[in-house]
């Protein structure tokens, strides 16, 4: 709580339960200090408000439930005093879940490492989700087999030490989060046995709600960098519902690049960063690519684009940057904070998009799932899948 | 973005606050109202522009003069509120305390303290009752020990010899007067209009002389009497006239006497006070400068007009303006007043209007949700440019009367007191609640201040500026030389004067 030092901050009276006393306080005093409280309180949890102010007790309930928090009872103590109950962001604390991916690699740590550098996390709900690789199908008709148990046993022990060391790496991970300070109530850890297949059983459990799944770049799989691992890459084709968050080589810093075109999917990745980075001080630096050719037909056949169409282009992209900016601005980013920028001359928009951000420093690529790519992928844009494979370094959101 | 620092809470809680969200039902009802405490009405021209900025930032472009010289904004977000009020701190404003916001008795504190809008400027001023005013604003305001009073408290001053800013509504009056060869003030106490208990009063005359060096002492021991005396049994009982009620003014004097340590100089009577507003064009005591009264309609100013009036002032005057308690705003310094007048005009605040015209107030009950339209500002307007328009200029000066207009029985601008007043009443007829107000003639200030009478109950809106000129014309037709408005009326019964009202007389 950044005003420990005033004596209208929040009391911890129970599990997920707080108090808060403004009493004495007149407008818009109460308002502003139970929002603020709400804001650092984590989300989900309860906050009992003794309030004197009449006027407090008409006005403050549906300023909260336009914010998504949920006043569930307001109680007159006495003839002056009431006690408001709210509980913060119920509806949020269900929606508000970041999927994280984790399997056993150091690669993964990286990620709990660099998503502990994301402040604008530590308002959601992060769940660190392990696929436990069991005992395949097959072996349980040969565990009946007395000939096996030998192996079967080792399989068990096998099984057992995972588990072991799928706990610690865990813990090892949630405590880079809390060092971080992240709330204790906003990092759970969930494993399960698996059903399916690991990416399989990823993606179902991404359907339960969550705004974001984080995976890691090398993922589950073999291959080495700077491929997908190719459970990341099937997480990704499958999670065409959700945002997903690929994570970079590159320590998440305060620069975050938005790939732009005149699309609906570039605006809702605007909208996504808003809401999740605004207010936090992120610089965004809006991208469009323009390319100077017409790309119909065999590359060599490739004819430059008539001065006047990059105009009317630039004019068109232009009106979007102004809409997106105004779009980030109401979410809390600075205005100095957001630029916008067109790359012009460009022969493949997904190179130049990379190309700009490693110039540049960005450590985030923001797209859009599906752009306005002529060639789109059976499972999403063109130009984001080109960026996913081609940006190893940077974190790159592909947003639904 | 809410960031609510330590520091900050520590420096606005105390200082700042807003009001209390009106009536969501009504669709111009404002989320907060904001009032911009301006101490004796002065205020330099830059500040006046950066309110002027704050209104069209967050108030819609919109702000009032209030006739406790304050500028009030409405429609403030409280997201916004510490914006607001980090400007506010930068120009050395503050609000007042939202105590009416609270059940029961408490959390009162002292208002703005209005104080003669031409002080120190005026010819034939007794004393300048500014720096009292400053003084007592000083001490008083994010004051700890002045923030838990049982109601509010208002004090004026006025060093003048006029009645310029209605000394007979506040808590706590301090009127300059000549004592043989001394100057200093009488005292009037218990003031209120409002519906509160014991009903609404006029302050009374203390029957004392405080020595301009004794006034500070003497009004903050008069708030701490109430503070620590008060009624705090409930809201109704809690205002400064319950008190005096129950003690009696003598009383009151002695425990003044008591806290002071010291005895006052008697002064008998009630001083005879010229009514004036100091409206127009007039002569100031520094040879060859003026003051220029811009009337504005019940106070309410665009912020493009108030940034016009801003550079008017440096313009033409030292980069100055004085609020009036008329709701209007002065221009002082001026050395030249032809051009700013003819500029005013250009404006749309012609300077060469009526008495009424000028002095007339109204109440900002839409933001309350107290009135359905014509609402009381609304009214005010329509009724001075019904008379304006049938009646000249002379006779209407002649008149003298001013029109005051609430929006509620809390009589915040005080119509009771007016020659004219008019106070809202919604009717309920059928479905359809319908806009009506009670229609008070008869009251004032001068050397025999009193409330007026109830004439007529229950107006539609729409009829009161007819039955207003039906009461100018039996006025014109009937009066005696050299006779105005309140002394017309006063010779006459209630039946009479409703029959005026309602063109009965011819």
């Amino acid at each position: 709580m950044t005003y420990t030092n005033s004596k209208f901050q929040a009391k911890k009276i129970d599990k997920n339960r707080y108090e808060l006393d403004v009493r004495g306080l007149a407008c818009p005093f109460p308002q502003l200090i139970v929002i603020k409280t709400l804001n650092d309180i984590p989300i989900g949890d309860t906050l009992e408000v003794l309030v004197n102010n009449p006027p407090s007790i008409r006005e403050i309930p549906p300023v909260l439930e336009k914010k998504g928090h949920k006043v569930a009872n307001i109680s007159s103590l006495d003839r002056t005093t009431w006690k408001m109950v709210v509980h913060n962001k119920v509806e949020l604390a269900l929606k508000d879940k970041i999927l994280v991916a984790v399997d056993i690699s150091d690669r993964c740590l990286e990620t709990i490492r660099h998503i502990a550098e994301r402040k604008p996390f530590q308002k959601k709900h992060l769940v660190l989700y392990h696929v436990l690789n069991s005992l395949p199908h097959f072996y349980w008709d040969v565990e009946m087999e007395p000939l096996s148990t030998e192996a079967v046993t080792q399989i068990r022990d096998w099984e057992a030490e995972q588990k072991k060391a799928i706990d610690k790496f865990m813990e090892k991970a949630k405590q880079i989060l809390l060092d971080a300070d992240f709330p204790e109530d906003a990092v759970s850890i969930k494993i399960k046995n698996i059903e399916k297949r690991i990416a399989g059983d990823i993606v179902e459990e991404a359907k339960d709600e969550y705004m974001a799944v984080i995976i890691s770049r090398s993922g589950t799989g073999e291959l080495p960098e700077p491929f997908l691992g190719p459970n990341a890459v099937k997480v990704i084709q499958n999670l065409s519902f959700v945002p997903v968050f690929i994570a970079g080589k590159n320590l998440p810093g305060k620069n975050i690049l938005v790939a732009m075109d005149g699309s609906e999917g570039a605006m809702q990745a605007i909208d996504f960063v808003g809401e999740l980075m605004g207010g936090h001080n992120f610089k965004v630096t809006l991208v469009h690519v323009v390319r100077d050719h017409s790309s119909i037909g065999p590359a060599p056949l490739y004819r430059p684009l008539p001065k006047e169409d990059l105009q009317v282009e630039e004019q068109k992209i232009r009106a979007v940057f102004d809409e997106a900016r105004s779009r980030l601005i109401n979410r809390g980013f600075k205005t100095d904070d957001v630029t916008s920028k067109i790359v012009t001359g460009a022969a493949s928009r997904s190179a130049a998009i990379v190309q700009e951000a490693e110039r540049c420093g960005y450590a985030t690529i923001v797209l859009g799932r599906r752009g306005l790519s002529q060639s789109q992928d059976f499972f999403m844009g063109g130009v984001s899948n080109k960026v996913i494979q081609l940006g190893i370094e940077q974190a790159v959101w592909v947003v639904t | 973005m809410i960031t609510v620092s330590p520091d900050i809470l520590e420096r606005f809680t105390r200082c700042y606050s807003l009001g209390a969200e009106s009536n969501p039902l009504n669709v111009t009802g404002s989320p907060h109202f904001l009032r911009v405490k301006v101490p004796g009405g002065i205020i330099t021209s830059d500040q006046f522009r950066r309110i002027a900025e704050l209104a069209t930032k967050y108030s819609r472009e919109l702000a009032e003069v209030t006739d406790r010289q304050d500028i009030q904004l409405h429609w403030i977000i409280a997201e916004d509120a510490l914006d607001v009020f980090s400007v506010m701190d930068q120009l050395g404003f503050t609000t007042d305390m939202c105590g009416q916001g609270f059940g029961g008795a408490g959390l009162g504190d002292p208002r703005n303290i209005v104080c003669c809008p031409v002080s120190g400027i005026v010819k034939g001023e007794i004393l300048n009752g500014y720096p009292l005013a400053r003084k007592l604003t000083k001490f008083f305001v994010g004051n700890p020990d002045f923030l838990d009073l049982p109601r509010k408290f208002k004090i004026s001053i006025s060093g003048c010899g006029t009645n310029c800013i209605m000394h007979e509504i506040n808590d706590l009056a301090f009127i300059a007067v000549e004592k043989g060869d001394q100057v200093g003030f009488m005292l009037l106490a218990g003031g209120s209009v409002g519906a509160s208990l014991p009903g609404p009063r006029l302050a009374q005359s203390m029957g004392i002389f405080v020595k301009p060096g004794d006034a500070f002492g003497v009004a903050v021991a008069a708030l701490e009497i109430h503070r620590d005396y008060g009624s705090r049994e409930s809201k109704a009982k809690a205002r400064l006239k319950w008190l005096i009620e129950h003690l009696g003014l003598d009383k009151f004097r002695t425990m003044l006497e008591e806290k002071l340590g010291k005895r006052f100089e008697r002064y008998e009577g009630h001083p005879v006070l010229e009514p004036s507003d100091h409206g127009g064009v007039g002569p100031q005591l520094q040879e060859g400068y003026f003051y220029v009264n811009i009337p504005t309609i019940a106070g309410r100013l665009t912020s493009h007009e108030m940034v016009y009036i801003a550079d008017l002032a440096e313009e033409h005057g030292s980069g100055e303006l004085r609020l009036t308690t008329t709701q209007n705003i002065i221009i002082p310094n001026v050395q030249a007043s032809e051009a700013l007048l003819e500029q005013l005009e250009g404006l749309g605040f012609p300077c060469n209007g009526s008495m009424p015209g000028r002095t007339s107030i109204g109440c900002p009950s839409e933001f309350c949700g107290k009135t359905k339209s014509p609402h009381a500002k609304e009214l005010v307007n329509e009724i001075i440019v019904h008379i304006e328009a049938n009646f000249n200029k002379t006779l209407l000066d002649e008149a003298e009367f001013r029109i005051h207009i609430s929006g509620c029985p809390n009589n915040c601008c005080a119509s009771t007191t007016a020659e004219i007043g008019l106070n809202a009443k919604r009717v309920k007829e059928g479905d359809e609640i319908k806009q009506t107000y009670d229609l008070y003639i008869g009251g004032g200030f001068g050397s025999d201040p009193s409330f007026g009478r109830l004439i007529e109950k229950k107006i539609p809106a729409g009829e009161s500026k007819y039955k207003i000129a039906s009461l100018l014309n039996g006025y014109v037709r009937n009066k005696n030389p050299s006779e105005n408005l309140r002394e017309f009326c006063n010779r006459y019964t209630n039946d009479e004067l409703k029959a005026y009202l309602n063109k009965a007389v011819g």
